[in-house]
């Protein structure tokens, strides 16, 4: 969804962790915040995020389908189309074991893939509000607003506090 | 050192300078011994410097990227040449039915074990020097998998069979029989290469971005770049999902590899067949895994730095560090050699005991280089002027991956060459056709590994400025000590 967005650019971390507490004075939420880096930030250098991150959920979720795929696969088929060798059971329970473990862990990596997808809100190819100078370094503070008037607001706190440039429009926050 | 850019429109763009410009900077930068990060680096520089690899091309390069198509060329023309005639062109035959194919397999199979292993153990340990080798780390084990992939298909012979190997129901209801260590061993190289790449890629995601920024328009790169980056601008919340992602997935891999490798000393452990029937096979496998993968890892360091001028990246330090980990792995490795020599030759067993005159009567000189190489590697790395020399480095590390490469060409052949009835006994000799498709396969990793080079950021520069940003040097009496933050969760 499209909305107001002011993207300010910082040379450095500590003026732009500086400038998140203003703009919380001319309300500004912090989940109104996103901050743009090209290195990841120890957690609490801009402010705490404490939005929950239940990766375990879609690694167990895979694990598990991956648990009965392999039960399905190793167990199921011998059963369905037996085998027969003479003073053998008609399941071999090692080969299940070896291959639903296998399986198993496939759907548990698979299912991690897909929680940082979806996590993160990835893949997304829209134009959305960025710019090229985070790659060499700089910091940004995209900043979602209600109208023009509420991010010129943005724009003069942001400027107060040493951004070095600043990017207006209508993008996809 | 000659350099031309592979595109008219980089030579535009202002944020890349010349291959020279960026080298020259290099030379200027005094490398401190025993600092892993230059914490001054300007990031625009570090930015050039780590893509450079990606947008320009060396003569050296290209020089090496042409003797290794030769290469792979001549052993894919071996390998149609064997479709054609039939596996009669190589010398499997009766009872040696597994010869350099399986040896070669099983080898690559265990170069590509330490790079996820080592990646995601310092990753775990959050240790700091790791960061510049993480990507070289993870390539070597993705293509190194894809080269072992290949041997199994070369060694059926009838490659339009394959799907043999595929759980499809066929016309008789057969479904592969899962009670055959080879079909487990496909289960668990698959599910290997999957989470592999899987782990491969998500390290790449930031750094794909930096290059898709970079990328001047219009260049061919663009494109590829801006899908594969899946729209990642950096934000906290991305980051938070892909450290704790990195985490598990490290977890995982930690899971799956030794599984893998155990899973492939099963194709011979799980057989009656006296030399293979062993219980210590797994954990020897496993051993003898990573022992050939870090040397790879530290052969292939070697190598970027050589061809792509990344010293001040890849610094003596890692290498260092690198080299102290081969020791240890080295000294594990002889205790397992010693455990497997000690107990047959205390037991005595009639069978098992023939094996080792077997192959010391006809293979002395292999045993001589792989024994003595193993006491010879030990040695060398014992002294620290080996450690932190990047030449003395390649030449032990090459060392140990042809002592591993003869160890497993050793429990295939031989052996096999040698069992049940006496009548049926004979020699093996790999063919002309069999030596020149693994000599591909050598090549043939190598040409991955450059062809990546040249398509993704081969360096880790969103890990080294993870490192930049956490790190700092402080003043204590007439010396700097680097200290870290640490980035642990409360």
């Amino acid at each position: 969804m499209r909305r107001y967005t002011v993207l300010g650019m910082y040379d450095h971390v500590d003026s732009a962790a500086a400038a998140i507490g203003p703009l919380g004075e001319i309300d500004v939420k912090e989940h109104h915040i996103k901050v743009l880096t090209m290195a990841p930030y120890p957690h609490g250098t801009f402010y705490k995020d404490e939005t929950p991150i239940p990766i375990w959920r879609f690694s167990l979720t895979g694990g598990f389908a991956g648990f009965v795929t392999g039960i399905a696969l190793a167990g199921g088929t011998q059963m369905l189309m037996n085998l027969i060798v003479g003073g053998k059971s008609p399941l071999s329970l090692p080969a299940v074991g070896v291959l639903t473990y296998e399986i198993t862990l496939l759907g548990t990596v698979l299912g991690t893939l897909i929680a940082l997808l979806w996590m993160a809100g990835l893949p997304n190819w829209t134009q959305r509000a960025y710019d090229d100078s985070i790659s060499a370094g700089a910091i940004g503070l995209l900043v979602s607003c209600r109208d023009d008037e509420h991010a010129n607001m943005i724009e003069k706190t942001m400027l107060r506090h040493k951004a070095v440039k600043i990017k207006k429009g209508q993008d996809d926050f | 050192m000659d350099s031309e850019k592979d595109s008219e429109d980089i030579k535009d763009d202002k944020a890349f300078a010349s291959l020279e410009s960026i080298q020259a900077e290099a030379a200027k930068r005094h490398i401190v011994a025993g600092q892993d990060i230059d914490l001054t680096m300007p990031e625009q520089w570090l930015n050039q410097y780590s893509l450079a690899p990606m947008f320009f091309t060396t003569r050296a390069y290209f020089i090496f990227t042409i003797a290794l198509s030769l290469v792979v060329a001549s052993g894919l023309a071996s390998w149609i040449y064997q479709i054609i005639y039939g596996m009669g062109v190589t010398d499997l035959r009766p009872p040696v039915f597994w010869g350099m194919y399986i040896a070669t397999f099983v080898f690559w199979v265990g170069v590509s074990h330490s790079g996820t292993i080592v990646s995601s153990l310092l990753r775990l340990t959050q240790a700091n020097w790791r960061r510049p080798i993480l990507r070289g780390a993870e390539a070597m084990t993705a293509f190194s998998l894809i080269v072992a992939g290949m041997f199994p298909l070369i060694h059926i012979g009838r490659i339009w069979r394959v799907y043999y190997m595929f759980p499809l129901p066929t016309q008789r209801e057969l479904w592969p029989n899962f009670r055959s260590p080879l079909a487990w061993d496909m289960v668990a190289i698959s599910v290997y290469l999957t989470s592999s790449m899987i782990f491969l890629f998500v390290g790449l995601l930031p750094d794909i971005a930096l290059a898709r920024d970079l990328c001047p328009k219009g260049n061919w790169r663009k494109k590829y770049l801006t899908v594969l980056s899946l729209g990642w601008r950096g934000t906290h919340r991305e980051w938070n999902v892909y450290e704790k992602v990195s985490t598990y997935l490290a977890i995982f891999i930690l899971l799956i590899a030794p599984s893998v490798h155990t899973i492939v000393s099963w194709d011979f452990a799980m057989s009656i067949t006296p030399g293979w029937h062993t219980t210590i096979f797994g954990p020897y496998f496993v051993v003898g895994a990573i022992y050939s993968g870090v040397a790879g890892v530290i052969t292939l360091m070697v190598v970027l730095r050589w061809v792509f001028d990344l010293d001040e990246i890849i610094r003596y330090v890692h290498l260092r560090n690198l080299a102290k980990l081969l020791l240890a792995i080295a000294l594990l490795w002889t205790y397992f050699y010693f455990c497997e020599f000690i107990t047959a030759w205390y037991a005595k067993n009639p069978i098992e005991w023939r094996i080792w005159e077997y192959l010391w009567e006809r293979y002395s000189h292999l045993l001589i280089i792989m024994l003595g190489g193993d006491v010879l590697v030990i040695t060398m790395l014992s002294f620290s002027k080996v450690r932190s020399s990047p030449i003395l480095l390649f030449f032990v590390t090459v060392l140990i991956n042809i002592d591993m490469y003869i160890e497993r060409y050793m429990i295939v052949a031989p052996i096999l060459s040698h069992r049940d009835n006496a009548f049926t006994w004979t020699d093996y000799f790999p063919s002309p056709v069999e030596l020149s498709i693994a000599a591909a396969a050598l090549a043939g990793f190598f040409l991955l590994y450059a062809i990546f080079a040249k398509l993704l950021p081969i360096v880790t520069v969103a890990d080294i400025r993870e490192g930049k940003v956490i790190s700092g040097d402080i003043r204590i009496g007439n010396t700097y000590v680097r200290v870290r933050a640490s980035v642990e969760e409360e």
